[in-house]
């Protein structure tokens, strides 16, 4: 691809050039970026159908359990808050990268980690709770399967974000930290937003559905 | 930004990169209100005295709103080339799609039932 032809790409971002330099190309977007997102929107579907799942077999087989004597609202709110204050962060420490602070950027992704872990752990209490407590297993009842399946795929996602999140934090002390990561720790930040977008739905559908 | 936090390698922004990304963090600070707002009105809407399907609906459309605001501000599609968004709709229809599909043909009832009533 010629240079020529890449500058001639428009763009809505006026900071193109300079937040993201050398990553010109033919839709005037930096490939990476294209591809997260075609990730995500294949992601989408996973979760879709994971999701549906649930919902079919909640409805098909309405009285196996009761999900209200199982859940706990009051920490799956607290950890719907603990996310999207994860998220926040996370926009602001793509913000940093742009305006080059790298010490704030650093400081916004130690809280995105600190949040996701956070986050991860009330899962672990949260399952530990019901297979001990409330002998809900993945093979105790079809709800059990399909909320186990959907809810840790989803704690899976957060994981490996976070794992990516310590891998770009470190990264920040390094010599070898340049500009140009600013783009990397943007895509590392789409899907840390993405796994925030399932919890959107996934807290409705799955866990106040049962209370209304 | 002080000096200091400027690590070797990295120019300062410009002062236009600076403005933009001001205005960005306050935008931000007033979507993750509106988000922890819907959220409470999410968890007080399940304990009203409202027909079910209201609630039904009015779940739908806070977590539509609060799923918006999390792709269009943070994820930066408000201020990304359009085609990011075509790729995502993209993506959301199909699931879309597959979740109203797998929905509506579990709705139907099994052969053998269908052949009892007949």
């Amino acid at each position: 691809m010629s240079h020529a032809h890449a500058t001639e790409a428009p763009t809505n971002d006026p900071f193109h050039n300079e937040l993201h330099p050398g990553e010109d190309t033919a839709t005037g977007i930096p490939n990476k970026k294209v591809a997260m997102w075609a990730f995500l929107a294949s992601d989408c579907m996973f979760f879709g159908t994971l999701i549906s799942t649930h919902l079919i077999y909640r409805k098909l087989h309405p009285t196996v359990v009761d999900p209200k004597e199982i859940f706990s609202i009051e920490l799956t709110s607290a950890s719907t808050f603990i996310l999207l204050m994860s998220s926040l962060l996370m926009a602001l420490a793509v913000s940093a990268m742009h305006k080059k602070n790298v010490v704030s950027a650093r400081w916004c992704l130690a809280g995105v980690i600190f949040f996701g872990s956070l986050f991860v752990g009330a899962q672990c209490y949260e399952f530990h709770h019901f297979v001990h407590a409330k002998e809900l297993t993945l093979t105790s009842s079809i709800f059990g399967s399909t909320f186990y399946v959907l809810t840790g795929t989803h704690g899976v996602h957060v994981t490996l974000g976070i794992v990516w999140l310590i891998g770009w934090f470190i990264k920040t002390f390094s010599k070898s930290f340049k500009p140009e990561h600013a783009l990397d720790i943007e895509v590392a930040g789409l899907y840390w937003h993405f796994v925030d977008i399932v919890w959107i739905i996934i807290f409705p559908f799955v866990y106040l559905i049962e209370y209304i | 930004m002080s000096e200091s936090s400027i690590t070797s390698g990295f120019t300062k922004a410009s002062p236009a990169v600076l403005k933009d990304e001001t205005k960005k963090y306050f935008k931000f600070i007033d979507v993750i209100l509106v988000l922890t707002a819907i959220t409470f009105v999410e968890l007080i809407l399940i304990i009203l005295p409202f027909v079910h399907e209201l609630k039904f609906v009015a779940l739908i459309i806070l977590s539509a709103i609060k799923f918006l605001a999390v792709i269009w501000y943070f994820m930066h599609l408000r201020w990304d080339r359009f085609l990011l968004t075509l790729l995502f709709v993209g993506g959301m229809v199909l699931a879309g799609g597959t979740v109203y599909a797998l929905i509506h043909l579990f709705e139907a009832p099994p052969l053998e039932a269908k052949a009892e009533v007949q």
